[in-house]
């Protein structure tokens, strides 16, 4: 879709390499992001990719399950927590006190972190409120591998 | 013209890690202000993704033509309600742009409207007259 215009698919290939696959903040926390911005924008196609490279860092399927209820969930630990809680202050307002949320994530994340991290939720979550209104499912746009995808997402395109 | 390049208050956070800023300058200078969409209407859609007052009721202001009135519906559709984007409003959009101006549009949007966000968590509001430059 992106390749409609080669300069926007060069610039959001750049946007990935930069700021989700490398970094300064590691790659498996924001994964545990991009999922989650899914799930909160209801974006079915960004929600069932998976990254090779998280789940190469640990990442397990359960992981993305209980990203709703973050806050709640034992699969979290504090640091993860305070990075999906900053996600969901981006995508829809803080949650809590401004100061509580920032103190959260000074205790786990330097500011150069917490630029790129905040920086990248914001791609994702822009890209993620614009791909939900082209309705388009996998498998009509990339149709020759599974690779990536939530193994829910690929019983439903064989079956 | 400044003798030295002003840092905004955007771009002095983004700075903060140096592949930020230069990805962000990239995507400014090739999809926000380039590109194959004029720069007008995208600065339209950025005031209305900001929250301008003097856009958001764009649907029964003949200030905006039909063209104008389209892409702001995908703004609407982007920001608040990807319902917003029926079969009506993808003709009237297939009428004005084409598939490539769709894309890079789509995409712009998409990142301003990320963007926005994020500065509003941080605390930082653009003024709509510059909100693609922010």
């Amino acid at each position: 879709m992106r390749a409609h215009v080669p300069a926007t698919l060069r610039d959001f290939w750049w946007q990935w390499e930069r700021t989700f696959r490398n970094g300064v903040c590691e790659h498996e926390i924001k994964e545990l992001c991009r999922v989650y911005v899914s799930k909160t924008v209801e974006c079915g196609y960004c929600g069932n990719q998976r990254s090779t490279r998280a789940r190469a860092g640990g990442v397990e399927e359960r992981d993305y399950d209980e990203l709703l209820d973050f806050e709640r969930s034992d699969r979290y630990d504090a640091r993860q927590r305070a990075a999906l809680a900053y996600a969901q202050a981006i995508a829809w307002g803080p949650d809590e006190d401004d100061e509580e949320l920032w103190a959260r994530l000074h205790l786990h994340f330097s500011d150069e972190e917490l630029v790129e991290l905040g920086y990248f939720v914001a791609v994702t979550f822009g890209q993620q409120s614009w791909v939900r209104t082209l309705d388009i499912g996998h498998h009509e746009v990339l149709d020759e591998t599974d690779e990536g995808l939530a193994p829910n997402a690929v019983r439903a395109v064989t079956r | 013209m400044p003798a030295v390049d002003p840092v905004g208050e955007s771009d002095a956070i983004r700075a903060r890690v140096p592949d930020v800023l230069r990805t962000y300058r990239e995507t400014r200078e090739n999809v926000i202000d380039g590109g194959i969409v004029d720069r007008e209407l995208k600065q339209l859609c950025a005031r209305y993704l900001n929250g301008d007052d003097d856009v958001v009721e764009f649907d029964d202001d003949d200030r905006f033509d039909e063209r104008e009135r389209a892409a702001l519906g995908w703004a609407q559709a982007i920001a608040w309600d990807p319902a917003v984007a029926d079969d009506d409003l993808w003709s009237r959009l297939h009428r004005h742009f084409s598939e490539p101006e769709l894309v890079e549009l789509g995409y712009c949007m998409a990142i301003i409207h990320g963007q926005l966000h994020w500065l509003r968590a941080l605390g930082v509001r653009p003024r709509h007259e510059d909100v693609l430059a922010f």
